[in-house]
Formats: C-alpha cells, structure tokens, sequence
C-alpha cells in the first residue's frame, strides 16, 4: 500500500474540497509565487471545468436565471459533492433536485423541471443506437398475439411528467433569439422524447399515455399495459399506439416464444 | 521512425492504422460537419475518450465517419493512474470498449491523478516524484497496457508546484516508467514550457534528458499567463495559438529526436477549423523541413 502517496492525495483532496488546509507538502522556490496562490490553480481549475460542463449541460437553465447567477448556484452546487465517475457524460444527475430547494430561485418554480428536462435530453442524445420497429412490422401481427405481446422500448426514450408548460419554456430559452412569453397557468404536460436516430425529439402524451408507457416500460404486455388505464375514459389506445409506434418509441416485440426484432 | 522502443517488457502492439509522423488537431464537435464536407488535408485526429463514453448517439456517429478518413489517436484524462488506490476497473474497460471500437493507433493518458476515493476532481492533480508513486504509475501503467492488449504513452502535465522529498526529476520518473512498464511517452512541449517555468527549472534540460526512442508523440498547445506579486504563474489552458517560446522548444526538440506525430491541443474558447488547420501546418513546416533535412543528409535520426 502507497501509504504516503494516499496521505498526501487525502490532504490535497480535502483542500480542494475545502475540508482542510493546503497540504504540507507542497513547496516553491523562494521569490517564486506562494504555494497558496500556486493551489488556487489546482482549485480553481476542478471548480471552473465542473461549472462549465453543467453551463454545458444546462442552457436553458441557465439563460432563465443569467450566467453569472447560473455559476454562482453551480458553485453552491459542487459544495455539496463532486462528480463520481471520470466521464461527465451524465453529470449533473442531482442538479434539478438541487434548484428545488434552492432558495433564491424560489420564485422559478418551474427550473428544476426545466433542468430534469435537460438532462433527459442529454441521455436520450448519448443513449445507445438501436433499429426503430415499423408500423409494417406491427401491421402483419395480429390483434390478439400483439395483446399478450412484450415490447422492447428504444434505449433512446425518455419521459418526464411536469405541472408547467416546461416544453414551450425550454424550447424558447434554447433556441429563439428573444425568448417568447409563456403562460405559466396552461398547465402541466407529460413528455416523451425520442431519439431514434440523430436528433432528440419530443412529443406531449395525452392523458393516461405516461402510465401506459410507464407500465410497459415496467414489463408489462401492451395488453396489461391498456388494462391498467381502462379507468381514463379519454385514453385512446389506438390513436396513441399508432403515435408510438410512428415516433420510434420500439426497438423490438418479444411474442412470448420468438422475438422480433430489425437487424441494424 | 516513430517507432516507441520498450526496453524490458515490450507490451503486446496491435497494429492499427498507424498515426503518421505528421501534424493533427483535437476533434471538435462543432467542426464535425464541415470536416466531413470539406476532408481538409490533415495528418490525423485525437480525441478525449471520455468525450465518446456514451452508448451510442451523435459523438460516435460523427467520430466512425470522421475515423474511415483519418487515423485516430485515443487521449484519456480521466483514467487517474497517479492514484495511490486501485484502478478505476469500470473506467478503464469502458477505455477499452473504444480502443476496441475505433482502433486507434495512439492510446495515451497522464502522469496525473484525477480520483480519490469516489471523487473526480476533473483536473489533472500533481504526482510526487518518489519510488513509491513510481511503483504506483508502474502498476496502473502495466495493468492499462494488459486490459488494452497494446502499449499505452504517458503524457508529462502541467505542474504548478513542487512537491517536497521528491527524489528524482519528472523526466527521471518518466523514463524510469518507461523501463518499467513498457510505456511510451507523449511530450507536450506547453507542459514542459509551463512547468519549468512555474517551477523555476530550464525547459531545455528537461527535454534533453529525453531519449528519443521513448518518444511517440507530441502535444502543443497555448497558455496564459497570471501575474503574481509581479512574478508570472503560467496556466495551462489551451485557449489560444501555441507561444513562441514554445514552438522553438518544439522545433528544437524535433530536430534532436527527430518528427513525431504533433497535436495542436485547443480546448476553451475554441477558434473556427480554419485557425486550427493554419496551427496545425505550422507543426507541419516544421516536420516536413526536418524531412527534407533528413533526406539531404541521410536520415541522421533513422
């Protein structure tokens, strides 16, 4: 065991993390920079790459609040820990949480949802490839083998419930000039994004598409699936499977004894 | 010629569509388009391998298209080999996931560490220059290199402070690295500049102690400078063209050892493509004269 070198990462991990002082053994020659100004950039680098990748990862969040309020919250964020794994794809996991109980944004109900939208535009942009299953293929099965039928869901999709229209407030804080006025009081939405090829889409399920897609994203048959919403007098399960299918929502059936799937 | 010798245990080398000795630049994602539209004459791309650790998407779209027209090097910075606890065994099997993806024909990573205990720091943190760290970079370099099936390089960082009890040299430790392990070493010239200043070393000592067979590829980059109580501290930011000072390390050094692949590195405030490819044929006059030299005198650095 490097007992020294782990000593000496543990003292210069709690100084970066600001548990503790500059370690002791860092030195410089006389008439040189002081070691504390010499850390700072050791510190200042960890901090600054961290807030720039979650700028990066959350734009819109950022253009709601202003940049330089944006990397002041990601600054209070990174006190309370520093990412877990050496790649940042996927950093930023809590930070919607975060801007929930973040105080000074109290008065933007909404961000933590805008955020949680970010991020599940992030995973459906780096999520795996994978051939979408055509409305042809679905056409030659019938009715009742497709009831009692598996699908295997797109490893691309995605969904998010909000109480705000966090679909028109995303979309114009990211890509028009001036951003749009939004009425907060039209309501929630429920999403599903989609990437099945190059570019994340999304699309707004009618009421009761979140629970089914949620069931058969638990395993269910598509025929369980539209069991459990027999109560949602408005569910049009025809009209909605037809959407799915069309936005790329499967990847594959599992009809109970054979799998049917697209080769790539 | 750019041929990395291991002197003791020569790691397995799969040969792969060789880097050639010319210059190249950092794969964008914002030059993406026009690079696969325009096939600008390059030598070859490197790219952050934890830029591409996702499943599918976007990033490994453009990078496959890109990689059946150029040659490819992989440079990790996440790998944290420098640490006193065991490798990152997730992180370096997703490495190997894209080495075995991308066939790259460079693999490299840092004398760095970047993790400690669950933490990722993001930054390449200071190594002290004992035995014992020695032995640690030996173990994590010697198990890379076995999970990749191939030699990895090793790339020198910037440093902005001693750390004390060291007891050899950077490049001491480098080479020392080099014998044990079978490692290459990448050499960025801007890291050489940076360190030796802030450390208050001379930069063309520290590249003259490097043999040059150990030597498989160079980075350069650009740097800034911060005033401190009227004495400069250098950062390494690759955020602007490579220094003067630097480019004349780099012209020397080559003319010492002889071309090797050359990296124009730039990561923040990154220019249009146009300004990088101009970069990068700075890199490549400079190869391309050595060439020509070796060729009228008989190839002094065959």
């Amino acid at each position: 065991m490097a007992e020294a070198l782990a000593g000496f990462q543990a003292a210069f991990a709690a100084a970066l993390s600001g548990r503790g002082p500059i370690p002791a053994a860092l030195s410089a020659k006389l008439g040189s920079p002081p070691v504390a100004k010499r850390f700072d950039v050791y510190r200042n680098n960890v901090h600054a790459s961290l807030i720039n990748a979650l700028e990066a990862a959350f734009p819109a969040v950022e253009r709601l609040v202003g940049r330089e309020f944006f990397r002041a919250a990601a600054r209070v964020y990174l006190e309370g820990g520093l990412p877990v794994q050496g790649t940042l794809i996927g950093y930023g996991e809590g930070f919607a949480d975060f801007l929930d109980g973040f105080e000074p944004v109290r008065g933007l109900p909404y961000l933590g949802d805008v955020a949680r939208l970010e991020l599940l535009w992030l995973e459906a942009y780096h999520a795996a490839d994978a051939a979408v299953l055509t409305a042809e293929v679905f056409s030659i099965i019938a009715p009742d083998r497709l009831a009692v039928a598996r699908p295997v869901l797109h490893p691309s999709l995605r969904s998010l419930a909000s109480a705000y229209p966090v679909v028109e407030i995303w979309r114009t804080n990211r890509e028009d000039e001036t951003v749009k006025p939004v009425r907060l009081d039209a309501g929630g939405e429920a999403l599903l994004l989609l990437r099945p090829d190059a570019e994340v889409r999304l699309y707004r399920l009618p009421p009761g598409g979140l629970a089914f897609v949620k069931a058969l994203q638990a395993g269910a048959t598509f025929g369980a699936a539209a069991d459990e919403l027999s109560g949602a007098a408005d569910f049009e399960l025809a009209g909605l499977l037809k959407n799915l299918i069309a936005w790329g929502a499967f990847a594959a059936l599992d009809l109970e004894s054979f799998i049917v799937s697209r080769k790539q | 010629m750019t041929h990395v010798q291991a002197s003791h245990r020569p790691a397995p080398m799969r040969a792969m569509s060789p880097v050639p000795a010319a210059a190249g630049i950092g794969l964008k994602p914002q030059h993406y388009l026009e690079i696969l539209e325009n096939l600008p004459a390059l030598g070859w791309f490197e790219v952050h391998a934890e830029n591409y650790m996702g499943a599918g998407g976007p990033p490994h779209r453009y990078l496959t298209a890109i990689r059946e027209h150029y040659p490819l090097s992989l440079h990790g910075v996440g790998l944290s080999l420098g640490s006193a606890g065991p490798l990152d065994r997730a992180h370096a099997l997703r490495l190997r996931d894209l080495v075995d993806r991308y066939e790259p024909g460079l693999v490299s990573e840092h004398l760095a560490w970047t993790r400690h205990g669950e933490t990722h720091f993001n930054d390449l943190l200071p190594v002290p220059l004992t035995m014992e760290a020695l032995d640690v970079m030996t173990a994590h370099v010697a198990e890379m290199q076995d999970i990749l099936g191939r030699q990895i390089l090793v790339e020198n960082p910037s440093v902005y402070t001693d750390i004390r009890d060291a007891e050899m040299s950077e490049s001491e430790f480098l080479i020392a690295l080099t014998r044990r392990s079978g490692c290459g070493l990448l050499i960025d010239v801007n890291n050489v500049y940076v360190s030796c200043v802030n450390r208050g070393d001379d930069a063309q000592d520290w590249l003259a102690a490097i043999p040059a067979e150990l030597v498989g590829e160079i980075h350069l980059a650009g740097h800034a400078t911060e005033m401190v109580e009227n004495v400069s501290l250098l950062i390494d930011d690759h955020g602007s063209a490579v220094a003067a000072a630097v480019f004349d390390l780099y012209r020397d050094f080559m003319d010492d050892i002889g071309v090797r692949p050359t990296l124009i590195e730039w990561d923040t405030d990154v220019p249009a493509l146009d300004v990088l490819l101009t970069e990068a044929a700075r890199a490549q006059c400079c190869i391309d004269r050595i060439k020509g030299l070796d060729a009228v005198m008989g190839a002094p650095h065959g």
